[in-house]
């Protein structure tokens, strides 16, 4: 049905692009790649992740499958091979996987897919602002705010110029992270107005993990609107959606 | 105040005096010689002094009740007063013998422990006589999480002089050597098996492959933890409910708003307590909560959110539905004793067998919860984190339509 050799170590960071999120969800294997899309429980984050076939160093599928995979099982067994070995995954039913990541060979029980919760589909949309910046200094403005509060305030200044700011005011202690033009790869909003939107730390925390990782993390922003993170590692691009926290009384 | 200025007069502005009260207690116990036969409830007590060496050792009552099982059953206090759980709690006089932890692993070692173990066995009381080393001392015993207890002495020499009525089930359990104490506390519970049953088998190391002598307050809330993890994991796959719910309930001078929201399971409990109740001179407010990914610290609300938190799970798995529960406990000065978590337990059990307020919005579920509260709202409504996340925290599919089944606030 599927097989595929792909880099220890680029597995891993998908997978751990898809942990951010959710447990368990489903792979569809096409002839062209592998896609993954899943929302968790309390429909608040969604990912999605493409791992092309250029991504692999083998890969060939020769009829459609979808398969359902503990991701915390995993990615727990992925980090027993090197990261610098090659993964090889051979599927011959949609209920068990073989492994071989150097002389570990592994063969795995999947999940009915059925049992995992459905996929989304992926909402067009368009958003005002528009940010490109370095993976750590998303993570930095994250952690950042982990110890002030529970929430985050991304957006972009207009006024005077154009700035991106992250902030998080606690019920003593603020902290905002600035960075213009000049520190980012790009920076615009369609209109004059400021956008901004919050998000709970909760959520961020386990994404900007993974974005660390990345030399560039686009980020859409809405007033008050989901905000879109997309980065790429490698041939892969994972692409996250998380809904804000609106405070209306 | 000073206690030695006032010497009663309830100077302090509290409704009784811990320390007469106390004393009261006193006067209402039995004298004991040294020794005493009577029917265990059944219950047995694992002290935590000097742990890996510990007490451990039945409980035995210095009267004669006709109902005496109900000694050692909290779920049946519910019709009592402070005074009645004392009252009836410090007739129970506690016999103790010293051993290392480690004793069940060694069989034939210490009879006992054997006969302690079969009384926790039991279902029905049992009778037992203690033989002193020396009379028991006049004394009470309170603490945050255990129930009261009376008097205690070092056993001398124990006796049943009668065989344990023991159920199938905890008879099953308990002689299974290959299954893990979480196992079997689980297949217990699912047995029917009360929790205060099921925290005896555990602290007389009679569940589990390595067996050990749990101290009893340990054991207490291991299981209401035990038994909550499993619980959550059936409730995450169970729909949500259809409104807000609203449910109010005091129980021993401890006061309970329980809302129950339609989202994915999460917990929050806040305690406030009153000044100049137990423990808290100027008052004291602190909330503790879980997401739906689950606690792995200790909570800093000790075996009390544990409880609570059981409660709150039985009654969603027996509803098979799913929700995000805001528990606000405020604790007034007329709780004059702490009589044990088991408090906290009944009384959410208990306000969840009542009948809901229904509401749409979480602002007029919270307004009418504290409108019961009597500490202001200012003082303690930021610690409501769990409930902001409800109120505040958008999902994508109200942005969205993103074909999913599930329904969402």
């Amino acid at each position: 049905m599927f097989k595929g050799s792909i880099r220890t170590s680029a597995l891993r960071s998908s997978i751990d692009a898809l942990l951010a999120v959710v447990d368990e969800a489903r792979f569809n294997l096409t002839p062209t790649g592998v896609s993954v899309r899943a929302v968790d429980a309390a429909n608040v984050a969604m990912v999605s992740l493409e791992l092309p076939d250029s991504a692999f160093d083998a890969y060939s599928v020769d009829k459609e499958v979808t398969i359902g995979l503990d991701l915390s099982k995993f990615i727990d067994l992925l980090k027993m091979g090197n990261p610098d070995s090659i993964c090889e995954m051979d599927l011959q039913d949609s209920s068990r996987l073989k492994i071989k990541m150097g002389s570990l060979k592994y063969s795995i029980s999947l999940l009915e897919p059925s049992t995992i919760k459905r996929e989304p589909k992926i909402p067009e949309i368009e958003l005002p602002g528009e940010v490109i910046l370095r993976g750590s200094d998303f993570r930095q403005g994250i952690k950042a705010s982990e110890p002030i509060g529970d929430y985050l305030v991304v957006g972009i200044e207009t006024k005077p110029k154009e700035i991106f700011i992250m902030e998080t005011e606690g019920d003593v202690d603020r902290v905002t992270l600035e960075l213009d033009k000049d520190d980012l790869f790009s920076i615009s909003v369609v209109g004059e107005d400021a956008v901004r939107s919050m998000f709970s730390i909760e959520y961020l925390k386990e994404i900007s993990k993974v974005t660390s990782a990345a030399d560039e993390v686009k980020l859409k922003i809405g007033k008050d609107f989901p905000i879109d993170i997309s980065f790429a590692v490698g041939d892969a691009s994972v692409r996250y959606l998380l809904a804000p926290r609106i405070e209306a009384d | 105040m000073r206690c030695t200025v006032c010497k009663g007069k309830g100077l302090c502005g509290r409704p009784n005096c811990p320390i007469l009260e106390r004393l009261r207690a006193f006067e209402t116990m039995p004298s004991i010689k040294d020794s005493i036969f009577g029917n265990s409830p059944p219950s047995v007590f694992v002290g935590r002094m000097g742990y890996p060496k510990v007490g451990i050792g039945p409980l035995v009552p210095a009267i004669t009740d006709a109902e005496i099982s109900r000694f050692d059953n909290p779920a049946s206090w519910g019709e009592l007063k402070i005074e009645d759980v004392i009252g009836m709690r410090s007739s129970l006089v506690r016999s103790s013998k010293s051993l290392n932890v480690k004793a069940p692993q060694f069989i034939g070692n210490s009879r006992i422990l054997s006969m302690t173990q079969e009384l926790a066995l039991a279902d029905k009381p049992v009778e037992t006589e203690v033989w002193f080393l020396k009379p028991p001392k006049m004394d009470l015993k309170f603490d945050g999480i255990l129930t009261p207890m009376g008097p205690s002495g070092t056993i001398d020499k124990l006796a049943i002089t009668e065989n344990p009525s023991v159920e199938r089930k905890v008879e099953y359990i308990t002689s299974d050597t290959d299954i893990n104490a979480k196992l079997a506390v689980d297949e217990l519970y699912r047995g029917g098996i009360s929790v205060y049953q099921i925290m005896r088998l555990l602290s007389v190391g009679l569940l589990g492959e390595r067996r050990k002598l749990v101290p009893t307050r340990w054991s207490i809330t291991a299981t209401d933890d035990i038994i909550g993890k499993r619980l959550i994991d059936l409730i995450k796959d169970y729909p949500l409910i259809n409104d807000i719910e609203l449910y109010s309930f005091t129980h021993f001078e401890n006061h309970f708003e329980i809302i129950l929201f339609p989202a994915i399971f999460s917990f929050e409990l806040l305690e406030i307590w009153r000044p100049l109740s137990l423990w808290a001179e100027k008052g004291s407010i602190e909330a503790d909560r879980e997401g739906y990914k689950g606690r792995s610290r200790y909570s800093k609300l000790g075996g009390g959110y544990y409880a609570a938190r059981l409660g709150v799970l039985e009654h969603l798995d027996a509803r098979r539905r799913q929700a995000t529960a805001i528990i606000l406990r405020e604790i007034h000065p007329s709780y004059w004793a702490p009589l044990g978590v088991w408090v906290v337990r009944e009384a959410v059990r208990e306000a969840l067998r009542g009948k809901p307020e229904i509401f749409t919005d979480p602002l007029d579920a919270l307004g009418a919860a504290s409108s019961r509260i009597k500490t202001p709202r200012v003082l303690w409504r930021n610690e409501l984190k769990i409930f902001d996340g409800v109120r505040h925290q958008r999902t994508l599919s109200s942005f969205f339509f993103l074909l999913l089944s599930s329904p969402t606030l």
